[in-house]
């Protein structure tokens, strides 16, 4: 039993996590209709980022908020304006080839003028476990449960409570109405973008020191994000904490009473049921065909 | 004799609101009906209720004996039952021609036949009687997106009759159209009814090119049947005016 | 509507491009057939994703599907012409079967259908050993011989591929110039009228998409026979990603558009490896440029020509 609680404790940190970047795409793809192939890379990015700031000298805490600076300026406004702005007239599909020629971009160009290889990444958590009760969770899982909770509950409280966030909201759910209204939707959506790029450092604080920094490390952190974001139903923003979480967990239940080698399984299979029996997602509402 | 088309007893309610309170008319071969009424009274629900665009509430709707409640507008195409819209809607990026062809090919033969048929589906020559017919040849090549909205009404007009359909819903062919146009097209109808032979349910706020049109009338007011019959009736018709004009 | 000056064009590219491998080293004759099998089954992708208006993430999963049958047909004694039209049929039956759920949910679900397809497909490419070889794969895929010739040599066997790529783009020409072309014109410019007219949007879309399949299908048996051994890695879902980006960069709904795509996805990383580490990058940040200012993709550039001189 206390397994099978450390396990959930875990797998909703790892989740958590997933959840963060799931969040970032899912709002995105609401805000501006923006499906970004790329988010993998807005994790490795900011990962190497932060290991660059080390590189030079600054604290962990320093390193986090410039990158955090450095990432809403380029992978924030500068996706957005040079990217987004100019291709989202033409529809969706141009730009989701262009999020996939940067996705490629950006991965080899750290390859290539970076480092091919795996790099290590302090934990901005202590060592150590806390046990309660005869069960052992780790200070780095409660850690990223505290992170990523805070965060997401300050995101909601943001969204449902002030001005600006129910303004966000409105362009997502009705971008002609709301602009009608007086709410200006290029700077709502320009703090979507914003958003999504300061989710994504965290989710590379938070993820990094566990898998590595390296090149290819956005592969998996963007698909599961991608999975999770359909699994909790892709115009659902409480979908997107759901399906990560909801990967999170079984992949640490699958991983340790079935094998350790489903684990990558898990992800796939959640997405195979869900498109298959519960298309648009478990949390997500049907879209009615529009006569 | 079996009406061509019959409505019997059509509801259609949101919530509170009845749309469609009842209406029950009937349609002969070849008839030219015209139904008027003030905005909101119910008239594009009720033509969207016959072509199974929403579902009505109750009610029925028979097309030559056939039960067509309900029915998709791919199946009313394949049984003879053509539209136009009240918002434009052509095939902005195709040529004139290419409109009136796509509007009928898909009731020649079948999906795979047409694999193995001539690029226009046999239909050219049909189509070029159309472009003639509505004096469109001049932009016959062009595509219909890059025409005036009258042109484009026109285009409109003429994709729904390239099925030579039995029964035509025209909801509201005048709109925006300039005058000079509307007689044009008060014409064109007069001549299609008469070679083609379908009848017509046209939906219409300009009286003049109603009555002229249209041997019967019925008037529609928050979703009833006010008044019917020959247009002089209906106009001279007290409660129609009140309606119009309010008290 | 061609000219006949363009026509001559065609034909003139066409007969180049036959002779061209003659004055070209062994590699550059297997890019060249590679260029045709990758050809066959972007022109497919174009139909489904182009003309059809559909977004398949799974065309390589079907090039996998055929390359595995041919493969394992191939050494167990049946002749490639039994093959492949084996594999096109395979992927036909199989693209209805994927597509016919996927169709009727909703308009971007036949992406994900697809996607979760390859994934699916490319797992069991590398698990199922006693069937695929597993991460092994099959070597030793004999090429078909034609009438008691054999088509080892490259050049024989390009000009044998290059037929049937001519073959499968003629059939979709022809396929395109039917009331059909009219149809996918009609449900890509405005679905709802399109539908009230009596196009079966399901019917055609679903059609579009497994006749997509059947070409990758085509395409994965000539890939067997010319790379001789086959293994899990060419069918990853990625490769879907580059063929996708190849349609759209080539110029998506234009009949030759794949051309140029192809061109972008098998030749340009060829011609950037003078850059070695960096050629890659480079492609992928000339895909982001390309996009943004071509947006309609490469063959829409003598449009926006045209378009800044009527401004002048």
């Amino acid at each position: 039993m206390g397994d099978l609680i450390q396990l959930l404790v875990s797998g909703t940190a790892t989740g958590a996590i997933y959840a963060l970047a799931a969040l970032g795409f899912t709002l995105l793809w609401q805000a501006s209709g923006t499906i970004n192939f790329a988010q993998g890379e807005f994790v490795m990015l900011p990962a190497f980022g932060m290991l660059f700031c080390m590189g030079v000298g600054m604290p962990l805490w320093l390193a986090f908020l410039v990158t955090c600076a450095a990432s809403m300026l380029i992978l924030g406004l500068g996706f957005k304006r040079l990217i987004v702005d100019p291709l989202i007239k033409h529809g969706v599909i141009p730009l989701v080839i262009a999020t996939l020629g940067l996705s490629i971009g950006l991965k080899q160009l750290v390859k290539a003028g970076y480092s091919a290889e795996a790099h290590p990444f302090p934990s901005p958590f202590p060592s150590g476990q806390w046990s309660i009760f005869g069960i052992n969770v780790s200070y780095a899982d409660l850690g990223t449960l505290v992170l990523a909770g805070l965060i997401v509950f300050g995101l909601q409280t943001f969204l449902n409570k002030t001005v600006t966030g129910r303004a966000m909201q409105a362009c997502a759910q009705n971008t002609d109405a709301a602009r009608v209204l007086g709410i200006d939707v290029k700077k709502m959506v320009l703090y979507v973008f914003l958003i999504n790029a300061v989710l994504a450092v965290v989710a590379a604080l938070l993820v990094t020191p566990t898998y590595l920094a390296k090149f290819d490390m956005g592969d998996a952190i963007g698909q599961k994000a991608f999975f999770a974001a359909i699994i909790g139903g892709f115009n659902q923003t409480r979908g997107a904490l759901l399906g990560g979480v909801l990967i999170g967990v079984l992949e640490n239940v699958v991983g340790f009473y079935l094998s350790p080698a489903y684990k990558e399984g898990v992800a796939l299979v959640l997405f195979l049921l869900v498109i298959l029996f519960r298309p648009e997602g478990l949390l997500g509402k049907t879209e009615e065909r529009k006569v | 004799m079996m009406p061509f088309l019959e409505v019997k007893d059509m509801r259609k309610q949101y919530g509170a609101i009845k749309a469609v309170d009842g209406v029950s008319m009937k349609v002969g071969p070849g008839e030219i009906v015209g139904v008027i009424g003030p905005n909101g009274s119910g008239k594009t629900t009720l033509f969207n209720s016959i072509l199974g665009q929403i579902q009505p509430t109750s009610g029925n709707v028979e097309f030559c004996g056939e039960n067509i409640t309900g029915m998709s507008p791919l199946e009313l195409s394949r049984r003879g039952v053509g539209r136009t819209f009240q918002t434009l809607q052509v095939f902005v990026k195709l040529s004139v021609r290419d409109n009136l062809i796509a509007a009928a090919q898909e009731f020649k033969g079948t999906l795979g036949s047409r694999l193995f048929a001539k690029n226009d589906a046999g239909l050219g020559g049909h189509a070029d009687e159309m472009i003639e017919l509505f004096r469109l040849k001049h932009v016959a090549k062009l595509p219909a997106g890059s025409l005036s909205y009258g042109q484009q009404k026109l285009i409109d007009i003429a994709m729904a009759f390239m099925p030579a359909p039995r029964l035509v819903l025209l909801d509201e062919p005048c709109a925006g159209v300039n005058p000079s146009l509307v007689d044009q097209l008060r014409e064109l109808l007069v001549e299609l009814n008469k070679t083609q032979g379908g009848s017509f349910v046209v939906i219409e706020h300009n009286m003049d090119f109603i009555m002229k049109l249209c041997p019967h009338v019925i008037c529609m007011v928050e979703g009833k049947v006010m008044a019917e019959g020959p247009p002089a009736e209906v106009q001279a018709n007290r409660q129609v005016l009140e309606a119009y004009l309010g008290n | 509507m061609t000219t006949n000056l363009q026509k001559l064009g065609l034909l003139a590219g066409v007969i180049i491009f036959a002779l061209l491998p003659l004055g070209l080293k062994s590699y550059g004759v297997y890019l060249c057939t590679l260029f045709c099998v990758y050809l066959m089954a972007t022109f497919g992708l174009n139909l489904t994703v182009g003309y059809a208006g559909q977004m398949s993430l799974g065309q390589a999963a079907f090039l996998g599907i055929g390359a595995y049958i041919a493969a394992i047909g191939m050494k167990a004694g049946l002749p490639f012409m039994v093959m492949m039209p084996l594999a096109a049929i395979a992927c036909f039956a199989v693209g209805l079967a994927l597509g016919f759920p996927a169709l009727r949910v909703q308009h971007h679900y036949l992406a994900f259908a697809t996607l979760g397809f390859n994934i699916l497909v490319y797992l069991v490419m590398r698990n199922e050993e006693k069937v695929t070889g597993g991460t092994f794969g099959i070597s030793g895929i004999p090429r078909p011989s034609l009438f008691g010739y054999s088509l080892e040599p490259s050049l024989p066997f390009f000009w044998f591929t290059l037929f049937f790529t001519l073959l499968v783009i003629g059939m979709l020409w022809w396929l395109l110039r039917s009331p059909w072309g009219r149809a996918f014109a009609a449900l890509r410019d405005n679905p709802i009228r399109a539908e009230s007219l009596g196009v079966n949007i399901t019917a055609y879309t679903l059609l579009a998409f497994a006749i997509g399949a059947a070409c990758a299908g085509v395409a994965g048996a000539f890939f067997a026979a010319l790379v001789q051994f086959i293994e899990p890695a060419p069918f990853h879902f990625s490769w879907s990603l580059m063929m996708l980006l190849g349609v759209i960069v080539g110029g998506s709904g234009r009949f030759l558009g794949p051309v140029l795509g192809t061109v972008v996805i098998v030749l340009l990383p060829e011609w950037l490896r003078f850059m070695q580490n960096w050629y890659l990058a480079a492609f992928g940040f000339a895909v982001v440029v390309l996009m943004i200012w071509l947006p309609g993709g490469l063959l829409s550039i003598p449009e926006k020509f045209a378009r800044k001189g009527a401004v002048k």
